[in-house]
């Protein structure tokens, strides 16, 4: 009898063959259709709901805050209003609807679901950011057209009891009211808030990719907002400090977009400066999605 | 998730902030061109008027709100007669917009103006004290309005009102003489922008006369004149200003603009 406690089975020395998987390249249909799944999904929430309705009463009110007969001030309030309300309840609709984006996929294990199929983290994510961007454009869309409205109510009746020294010179003073409303420059400020949106729903992207945690997600893109805003006011006040502002760097400088005021004001928009800001923006946002995509491809789910 | 990859997010993150450098400072160049350094907090006596909240606000790029709110703010002190706070609110709005005309040239009316004639009629203090209060605020008026300037240089408007303020206030109440001098050097200051209305320069070329400079007030009416207008020029009066000053400094015939005795 031999001994064979010693001796190798048999066929050992023959490997099993590696499972073959399947190259998946990249699909701009599978994207598009994340996006706009993710879309329909975040406009259905309650959340949402609530937040733009709040925005839509918050910009109808504006015209309340009358202050007295002088239609250059009226016409102002109305505008810083209604950009403000643009900014602000934009700001919470984009990072509030992008921080639960993946968090919730997690939560509901959905994600394993979908990453088994043949779909790519990179088509996941850019879908996931899509579809934020593509709740961003309809926010701001719906509040545009409100603030539009609104601001076309106010014009009327400040024409309505416009005056001026002599009959002759009422059409002059109409048109003067009606430039200050309706200024292109409008639309250029308009542009640039929207970029804003887009990269900071970008770093709320970028922190959730490696936080599960929704109130973390929402609280760092908070801190990076506020010291985005006041990075312009640093570097003119503490511009000398070279090692400070290196270190500022990192931060996107969030003042480039704040035009809404200069406009009001009657200040021109460029359009170099605004495809400037536009290209700033954007460029900013491909970095964050893109450091996101590199921690969100390797992360174990 | 592994130091790797960690090193290369961060090394994308700087690598990207340098690489986006120039175009920040191209921006940031281009804003200061356009809307001027926007200081925030210069003065310890802002957070003496600003609230944590409205502070927050500010920081957060809504300045825009926060002045409209403090403008409101002083016109409702204004209705209580509470010229203090209503200066306070005032003040703040215009540093907080420091490119809103609107907000530079209310302030400076509501002083100038209205708060300065209160004081003037305040029986509680005595005629000696109501002068010197008078004053005070006319002066707040003004300095309001040279803030304005200052923050934007580049717009008539400050000027013309500055000049209006000297022309039609300061020479009432304060000293006639310094008042159109005061005046006329404003107005001219405002006319020298294309934009400005050709009321202006008559107005510079009228307080000229009154500030006791009459060659000067003939030389630059003779400007207007020869002018082509900026859409009101009123020729007539311009020619009236010009006859009148020539009587009165008995400029010889032959070299009138507008002679007595025309060549035939």
């Amino acid at each position: 009898m031999t001994d064979t406690t010693n001796q190798t089975p048999p066929n050992a020395a023959a490997k099993l063959p590696e499972p073959q998987r399947a190259f998946v390249g990249f699909s701009l249909t599978r994207t598009v259709v994340i996006a706009l799944n993710t879309f329909v999904e975040a406009i259905r929430q309650k959340v949402y709901n609530i937040l733009l309705v709040i925005a839509l009463v918050v910009i109808a009110v504006v015209p309340l805050f009358r202050e007295f007969d002088l239609e250059g001030a009226q016409i102002k309030l109305v505008l810083d209003g209604c950009l403000g309300a643009i900014t602000v309840l934009g700001l919470i609709i984009a990072v509030v609807g992008t921080a639960q984006l993946l968090p919730r996929e997690v939560e509901n294990r959905t994600i394993y679901t979908i990453l088994a199929k043949p779909v790519r983290r990179v088509e996941f994510l850019l879908g996931k950011y899509l579809g934020s961007a593509l709740v961003i454009v309809m926010t701001m869309l719906v509040l545009v057209a409100m603030s539009i409205i609104v601001l076309v109510i106010v014009q009327q009746s400040i024409e309505n009891r416009a005056s001026a020294p002599t009959p002759e010179e009422l059409p002059q003073v109409i048109q003067k009211l009606r430039a200050q409303a309706y200024n292109a420059d409008l639309i250029k400020c308009l542009m640039l808030i929207f970029v804003e949106f887009l990269l900071l729903a970008s770093i709320t992207m970028f922190f959730s990719t490696f936080s599960t945690s929704m109130i973390f997600n929402v609280v760092m893109t908070a801190l990076v907002f506020f010291a985005g805003s006041m990075r312009g006011a640093a570097i003119d006040l503490w511009g000398e400090q070279k090692i400070l502002m290196m270190i500022l760097a990192i931060v996107p400088d969030l003042s480039f977009f704040n035009v809404a005021d200069s406009v009001v004001t009657g200040k021109e928009i460029t359009w170099s400066h605004l495809w400037d800001g536009i290209a700033y923006g954007v460029g900013r946002s491909i970095v964050f999605i893109t450091a996101g995509y590199l921690i969100f491809t390797r992360k174990e789910i | 998730m592994k130091l790797k990859i960690k090193l290369i997010v961060a090394l994308i993150l700087v690598a990207s902030s340098l690489l986006l450098f120039p175009l920040e400072e191209r921006i940031r160049e281009h804003r200061r061109a356009a809307f001027g350094v926007q200081q925030l907090l210069p003065e310890r006596d802002w957070r003496d008027v600003v609230g944590q909240h409205a502070m927050l606000a500010m920081l957060a790029g809504f300045r825009g709100i926060v002045a409209d709110i403090y403008y409101l703010y002083g016109h409702a002190y204004w209705e209580k007669q509470e010229w203090i706070l209503q200066f306070k609110n005032m003040q703040m709005a215009c540093r907080l917009q420091p490119h809103s005309l609107m907000f530079y040239e209310l302030s400076s009316w509501h002083f100038a103006w209205n708060v300065s004639y209160a004081a003037r009629v305040d029986t509680t203090m005595s005629p000696d004290q109501q002068l010197k209060a008078e004053r005070y605020w006319i002066e707040q008026g003004r300095n309001i309005m040279l803030e304005g300037i200052r923050n934007n240089p580049d717009r008539f408007e400050f000027y013309f009102y500055l000049g209006f303020l000297y022309a039609n206030k300061w020479r009432i109440r304060i000293d006639e003489k310094e008042g159109y001098c005061e005046g006329a050097k404003w107005y001219a200051k405002a006319y020298e922008f294309p934009e400005a209305m050709d009321v202006i320069g008559r107005s510079a070329a009228r307080c000229l006369d009154l500030c006791g400079k009459p060659e000067e007030s003939y030389q630059y009416w003779i400007k207007l004149h020869n002018e082509p207008g900026r859409g009101y020029k009123q020729d007539d009066l311009i020619e009236a200003a010009i006859r009148d000053l020539e009587e009165r400094l008995n400029i010889p015939d032959g070299t009138r603009i507008f002679p007595k005795h025309p060549p035939s």
